[in-house]
């Protein structure tokens, strides 16, 4: 079994090189979309430059343009495609972009631990994580592997006293902060919890995230929004389903 | 390290499944309340989902947990309450010892005392009985 997918069943992540072409590409993308707003020489100092009520808008607005702009999803999918292939296969459905831009000490953007399946999204997904600058400790993103997260889920699931105040006091010890460097990426089953807290480093984060799934693989078994064409968008077909699109033999066996 | 201690004073709520007779995509769900929000001149917070797969209300707990005494909670509706009794009331109970405001947007209706937190009560008690 390669390296990689060993990481990810154990740890529920792993951590690769960008390719730096396409990777390079979207940094120049997200500077142009940024530059429209506001003059930032130094993406980490963010909140030196802007002012915190500002935030939200600001990333919405870049939200939006990243999101309209099919160049960054095809950068960010080709500058992580040999890892993204490991883990779901080719023939795949993608969510939107999300932004996130976290300033030091700020508690408005904060994202509780969680796992991706609690609000009905599919358990056969990878997520793709990049950020835009070097991250570490509380200015990343944490996660518990697997097999802890599966225990706590169950609990969760079983104990009517539980609040995520006291789960997460209680499994502060199983929390894994990944550092990782402009050039790096994340690929990680959001089936294990995962979050933020308040950054306390001195830096802005930037991050991205978007999640891939395999077009055929299973979708959750609610009944909501969480689903092909809704939420997963198709992305790449491949040609057995392209001919299966054209002629419709699947009337025949309903 | 530590999470956030600092308190809300607005906070907004949803289910990503069908609630009472009702189903909306999430991003709809935030576009009402986003409206509401603006109209009530309330400083607008992404709502926070409902795990989907229990019934016990554990995020629904958790941000009452976090609310500043006298916020403002805003639901879509009354049938994001649970409908089991004791749940309920001890979720109620938790909003009436903090003195929060609920807002349920689709029954118009806002609760902050016992005598309001009563009502929605019995609202969705009969509702139970008239409809199984
Ligand atoms: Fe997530």
């Amino acid at each position: 079994m390669d390296q990689n997918i060993k990481e990810l069943i154990k740890y529920g992540y792993f951590k690769f090189k960008l390719n730096p072409q396409y990777q390079k590409k979207n940094l120049k993308i997200l500077r142009k979309i940024i530059s429209k707003k506001i003059k930032a020489k130094n993406l980490e100092d963010f909140h030196k430059i802007c002012h915190e009520k500002d935030l939200n808008k600001i990333r919405l607005y870049i939200f939006s343009q990243i999101n309209k702009s099919k160049e960054f999803k095809k950068n960010l999918y080709l500058s992580s495609k040999k890892f993204i292939d490991e883990c779901v296969g080719n023939e795949i459905c993608t969510s939107d972009i999300n932004l996130s831009i976290q300033f030091p000490n700020d508690s408005s953007s904060l994202l509780d631990m969680h796992s991706d399946f609690f609000s009905g999204e599919s358990l056969f997904q990878i997520n793709l994580w990049t950020p835009y600058v070097d991250v570490k400790k509380t200015q990343s993103m944490f996660i518990i592997n697997p097999k802890t997260s599966l225990k706590i889920i169950k609990n969760i699931k079983n104990n009517k006293n539980l609040s995520f105040k006291k789960i997460f006091e209680k499994n502060k010890r199983e929390i894994k902060w990944i550092n990782v460097k402009l050039g790096e990426a994340i690929l990680f089953s959001p089936n294990c919890l995962h979050g933020n807290v308040v950054n306390k480093e001195k830096k802005t984060r930037w991050s991205t995230n978007i999640r891939f799934k395999n077009i055929f693989s299973p979708y959750t078994k609610f009944r909501n929004e969480k689903e092909i064409g809704n939420f997963y968008k198709p992305y790449s077909l491949k040609g057995i389903t392209m001919f299966n699109l054209k002629h419709n033999f699947n009337e025949i066996i309903k | 390290m530590k999470s956030s201690n600092k308190k809300l004073k607005f906070a907004s709520y949803i289910h990503n499944k069908k609630f009472g007779n009702y189903y909306l995509p999430a991003r709809f769900q935030y576009v009402i309340l986003r409206d509401y929000f603006a109209k009530k001149k309330m400083e607008f917070t992404l709502p926070q989902g409902e795990v989907i797969f229990t019934n016990k209300s554990i995020r629904l707990i958790d941000i009452i947990e976090k609310l500043d005494e006298k916020a403002n909670l805003v639901l879509l509706s009354i049938y994001l309450i649970p409908d089991e009794n004791k749940l309920r009331v001890k979720i109620f109970e938790k909003l009436m010892k903090k003195k929060i405001k609920t807002h349920f947007i689709f029954e118009n209706l806002v609760a902050s005392n016992v005598k309001e937190y009563s009502n929605i009560s019995n609202l969705i008690k009969l509702k139970k009985i008239i409809y199984k």
